[in-house]
């Protein structure tokens, strides 16, 4: 993670799982969660659940409801094959300019459903990845345009068989 | 709602910036044009409702995960 995401001193944010916090990164989104339009400010925070071993997850916070969160991972972690050309309009969505974009500008995370929080159940939504430029501090939810991809991909399945 | 009547090949102007055309009808399939500025998001009507809906189950979910550490990596077998 690079330095412009370290967390920095802002107003206190209460969150139901967390407690309140006091140093985050804000991050804005400039294309909505779908279905969440109205929220638009959250936080990456780290899922410490398999303390002290590394957890593939991780928590994006919403900065404005203090229930609202979703649980991220990046697809190769679980060894799922994940490619995505990323076009110009995503780009300037996340207010880059696309000719000095570099791979490193650019995190790609996608959302995880954890039904009756059963992990062997747990899917990811590989059609609408979660784009985030840390050092502008922005993000999207960008819809692909590749019907390879599903909404549902098991994830634990993908760590069995690849 | 509002309702128009297009011929192949008309247009309907939405504000300033939106223009949608009839681009094509063949056997109840109508194709059709879009041109929008960059920051507007056009999506299929059924895809939009299959992301939202993903993105509500995946909202909110348990207190506190249960344990998930990252998965060994696989060992790959000549």
């Amino acid at each position: 993670m690079s330095s412009s995401m370290s967390p920095v001193l802002g107003s206190p944010v209460p969150t139901t799982r967390f407690g309140t916090l006091t140093t985050y990164q804000p991050l804005v989104f400039t294309r909505p969660i779908l279905g969440f339009e109205a929220f638009t400010q959250y936080s990456l925070l780290p899922d410490l659940s398999g303390f002290p071993e590394e957890s593939p997850l991780v928590w994006l916070q919403s900065l404005q409801s203090p229930g609202l969160a979703f649980v991220l991972t990046q697809p190769h972690l679980f060894h799922m094959p994940y490619e995505l050309d990323v076009p110009d309009d995503c780009l300037l969505a996340l207010e880059l300019e696309p000719k000095d974009v570099t791979p490193d500008d650019l995190q790609v995370y996608t959302l995880v459903t954890i039904p009756d929080a059963n992990l062997a159940l747990a899917t990811t939504n590989l059609l609408a990845p979660i784009i985030i430029a840390p050092a502008k501090g922005t993000a999207v939810q960008w819809v692909l345009n590749n019907p390879n991809y599903p909404t549902k991909a098991l994830l634990v399945a993908q760590t069995q068989s690849s | 709602m509002l309702v128009l009547s297009r011929k192949l090949g008309q247009k309907i102007r939405i504000n300033d910036t939106i223009v949608i055309t009839i681009l094509d009808v063949q056997n109840g399939l109508v194709k059709v044009g879009v041109d929008a500025p960059r920051d507007i998001a056009v999506y299929r009507e059924e895809l939009y409702k299959e992301i939202r809906d993903a993105n509500q189950k995946a909202a909110s979910p348990v207190q506190e995960l249960p344990r998930f550490v990252k998965p060994v990596t696989p060992v790959v077998t000549e």
